[in-house]
């Protein structure tokens, strides 16, 4: 039985082939969701890190010029300034730079609410020292007063400024790691999401893995299902062979049976065929019935199978007419003197049902050469106008052709 | 088939693997980012609005520097306030405070409590007011002597050259911010100051019991300030008396219209208080000498910004309690981190006039 090889084309074959195709999608899912995250995450990080030392610069200059003025305000009050002009520009001129780099500070991206906020408030700080110092310039006071004023407001106010300012660091600190807790956050989406994805794929492939396993099994026992039908249907056509060709009472081969054999032989070889004919045997299927008479017949088969099957065909032509073929490895006349023995067997006494019956038997045989290009029907009309003779004759013996 | 589906099997594990462990150490990176770094306990004197701000500025510092604030105070500053703040405190202790924050009721009262608290290894800093316990890290806040040295100096801008006389409606005889607020206003106008920093010296005393007692072969360290002669400033200025408001608006008003009768030459009164300073402006106002009077007090009102518009009330003194808060917090995690502080550090005060109650920081102040 050949196999089934057209199985791409089952349903099952196109799920299969179905589910690797989603299998391959998610997996091209799962490797850009995973580059896709990372870059993410490194661009964020990248982002994020240069802003952060953007700020930190700010904030250090401010607190650089801030520094830079209370110097020059320490020369002012302790009256050491070289030139308390230049002095004074060099005060304004920091505090114009203060107000560009606050400027600028503000203008960044992505700047955090509590950084605004924070910032705003380290410079109402800035504002507040600022307007003292103003106060200082517009209104000189004695040197005295001016060093009082110095230490109690405008050092405390500097003071105030330069750790509000510096507090902008600290946040930034936080804010550092606050973006860490973020990125790592989004670091464990941009693992996640692809580890989500391959624990997918893994199933997916389970699961087809189980399925393909399953639908192999289908197809193993599908095959030997139809192994066995075929196997059944080999069986019964034999047996309709067997019907065909077999006498179904006796057991031996029928008229169609012979006629195919002789099919073979005619034309071919060199053979010799005998038919035999048990005598009046009407007579004992009217006196005994049918049923001895079958049991007879059963009977007179079972001997010719015993004594001749080896070394012959043998055949039921007929209710109770028989056949017998002699290969070329007997002569004619051996063929003659068993066609003879086997007439002489089947006409010797039976027991049958507990009765001993005996009929005679009428027999011809045919010689037939392979040069001898004759039909099936004129042999066997051939034969049987022969077992006629031989039973107009009186039966009870042989006809040769 | 099956060998085929397995080793596939591996390699999809052989990739989940990859990030998940890329994912577990992202979760360990989360805690320690997200970690608070220690954990601070804010305590303040009572419910009141003023401390509100400084529980804003703790708060924001916290924030800022990843730390955890506890912020607690007693319903009310008096006694029962200065136990509450005790108990606090030794909560606090028992939890593994960090460092502490205090707003003390009391100069004295507390400071067994705060040298347990130093004791267990836990920084006590105090801001707004000071105690006497000297194991104290830091003090931040307002230096009263300085504010009124600020007003002092205001007080002489306003009269100018030609000088008069001042009169000062003080709150309550005795009580520190009345003192060093009186002082610092006195001395400046004299030519002396009490200020702080640089004159600030440290000295061993022998210490002494609850009574007064001295205890044997036991010292103590204590801070004095020595003031800084500077000779006579204002000569033309003079300070003729000093009242008792005794925190009472009512009080503060009586005793003005008492000095402007006393002294018809009266050309300033400085109210070291809230009360003393809405007191001594209803009595201007009443008696409506808004022009001839000027007046510098302290701490802001609702109806203050009214009066500095009106030439009523021509300073106020206002304190940062946001920054005392923010600050106190600032430097206690200083102190933790073991960077050098300032032991003593000067939160400011500003002169809120006319001129400059407009401007945003001082709005901001104001609005605190």
């Amino acid at each position: 039985m050949p196999r089934n090889r057209k199985v791409q084309s089952t349903p099952e074959a196109r799920r299969i082939r179905i589910t690797y195709f989603i299998i391959g999608i998610v997996f091209l899912a799962f490797l850009v969701a995973s580059t896709m995250g990372h870059t993410y995450v490194y661009r964020r990080s990248r982002d994020s890190y240069s802003a952060m030392l953007q700020s930190e610069k700010i904030i250090k200059d401010i607190t650089v010029e801030l520094d830079n003025i209370d110097l020059e305000m320490i020369s002012i009050a302790g009256d050491i300034a070289e030139d308390p002009m230049e002095s004074d520009e060099a005060i304004s001129a920091a505090f114009a730079e203060i107000k560009r780099l606050s400027t600028s500070y503000e203008s960044q991206k992505n700047l955090s609410e509590n950084m605004q906020h924070r910032f705003t408030i380290a410079k109402y700080a800035i504002q507040a020292y600022q307007r003292k110092i103003n106060e200082i310039k517009n209104n000189p006071q004695s040197s005295d007063t001016t060093q009082m004023v110095y230490r109690q407001e405008i050092a405390p106010l500097q003071a105030t400024a330069v750790e509000m300012v510096s507090a902008l660091s600290d946040i930034g600190d936080t804010e550092i790691a606050t973006m860490r807790h973020n990125l790592a956050m989004q670091n464990g989406f941009s693992n996640g999401i692809p580890a989500g994805l391959g624990i997918l794929l893994m199933i997916l492939l389970w699961v087809t893995g189980a399925s393909q396993i399953r639908a192999l099994q289908d197809i193993h026992e599908k095959e030997a299902e139809l192994d066995e039908q075929a196997e059944r249907l080999d069986r019964t056509r034999q047996k309709m062979f067997d019907a065909a060709h077999m006498n179904i009472l006796t057991g031996l081969n029928n008229r169609y049976a012979l006629e195919s054999t002789l099919e073979d032989l005619i034309g071919e070889v060199q053979f010799n065929i005998a038919v035999f004919d048990m005598d009046n045997f009407r007579a004992v299927n009217d006196q005994l019935g049918y049923e001895v008479g079958d049991e007879y017949l059963v009977t007179l088969a079972e001997r010719l199978k015993e004594e001749y099957a080896q070394n012959c065909d043998i055949y039921n032509i007929s209710g109770n007419e028989f056949a017998m073929i002699f290969g070329d490895d007997l002569s004619d006349m051996q063929a003659q003197q068993l066609a003879e023995q086997v007439r002489q067997m089947l006409g010797s006494p039976v027991m049958v049902a507990g009765v001993v019956l005996q009929n005679s038997c009428s027999g011809a045989l045919y010689h037939v050469l392979p040069s001898e290009n004759m039909s099936i029907t004129s042999l066997l009309m051939r034969l049987d106008s022969a077992l006629h003779e031989a039973k107009r004759q009186g039966g009870n013996r042989m006809f040769y052709i | 088939m099956r060998r085929h589906n397995r080793s596939l099997l591996a390699l999809t594990l052989a990739l989940s693997m990859l990030p998940l462990s890329g994912c577990a150490q992202s979760m360990r990176e989360q805690r320690e980012a997200k970690a608070s770094k220690y954990d601070i306990y804010v305590i303040t004197k009572s419910t009141e609005a003023y401390w509100d701000a400084v529980k804003t500025g703790a708060e924001e510092a916290g924030a800022d520097m990843n730390v955890t604030i506890h912020y607690d105070c007693p319903q009310w500053e008096n006694e029962q306030g200065i136990e509450t703040q005790k108990s606090i405190i030794n909560n606090a202790i028992t939890n593994g405070a960090d460092a502490i924050v205090l707003a003390s009721i009391d100069s004295d009262a507390l400071n067994d409590t705060l040298r347990l608290a130093t004791q267990n290894g836990i920084p006590v800093l105090t801001i707004d007011s000071d105690v006497s316990y000297t194991g104290r890290e830091a003090f931040v806040g307002t230096q009263n002597e300085t504010a009124g040295a600020i007003a002092a100096r205001y007080a002489a801008e306003l009269l100018g050259d030609e000088g008069g006389q001042v009169a000062i409606v003080a709150h309550m005889q005795g009580v520190p911010t009345q003192v060093t607020r009186t002082d610092g206003f006195v001395n400046t106008l004299d030519g002396e100051s009490t200020s702080a920093p640089a004159e600030e010296i440290v000295e061993t005393e022998p210490a002494t019991d609850e009574a007064g007692n001295v205890i044997d072969g036991e010292f103590v360290e204590v801070v004095k300030e020595v003031p800084a002669q500077t000779g006579d400033a204002y000569p033309n200025i003079n300070v003729v008396e000093v009242a008792w408001g005794e925190g009472d608006v009512e009080k503060s008003k009586e005793e003005a219209k008492r000095l402007i009768e006393q002294y018809p030459d009266l050309k300033l009164i400085y109210a070291t208080n809230q009360s003393g300073n809405v007191g001594v402006c209803e009595a201007v106002e009443e008696l409506g000498l808004a022009d001839t009077i000027q007046v510098v007090g302290f701490d802001a009102y609702d109806g203050a910004m009214a009066r500095l518009g009106s030439g009523v009330l021509d300073g106020v003194i206002v304190q940062n309690p946001y920054n005392m808060g923010y600050l106190g917090v600032r430097y206690a995690v200083k102190c933790l981190n073991q960077e050098q502080i300032t032991h003593i550090v000067d939160t400011g005060v500003t002169l809120v006039t006319k001129s400059n109650m407009n401007d945003e920081d001082v709005q901001w102040l104001l609005s605190n």
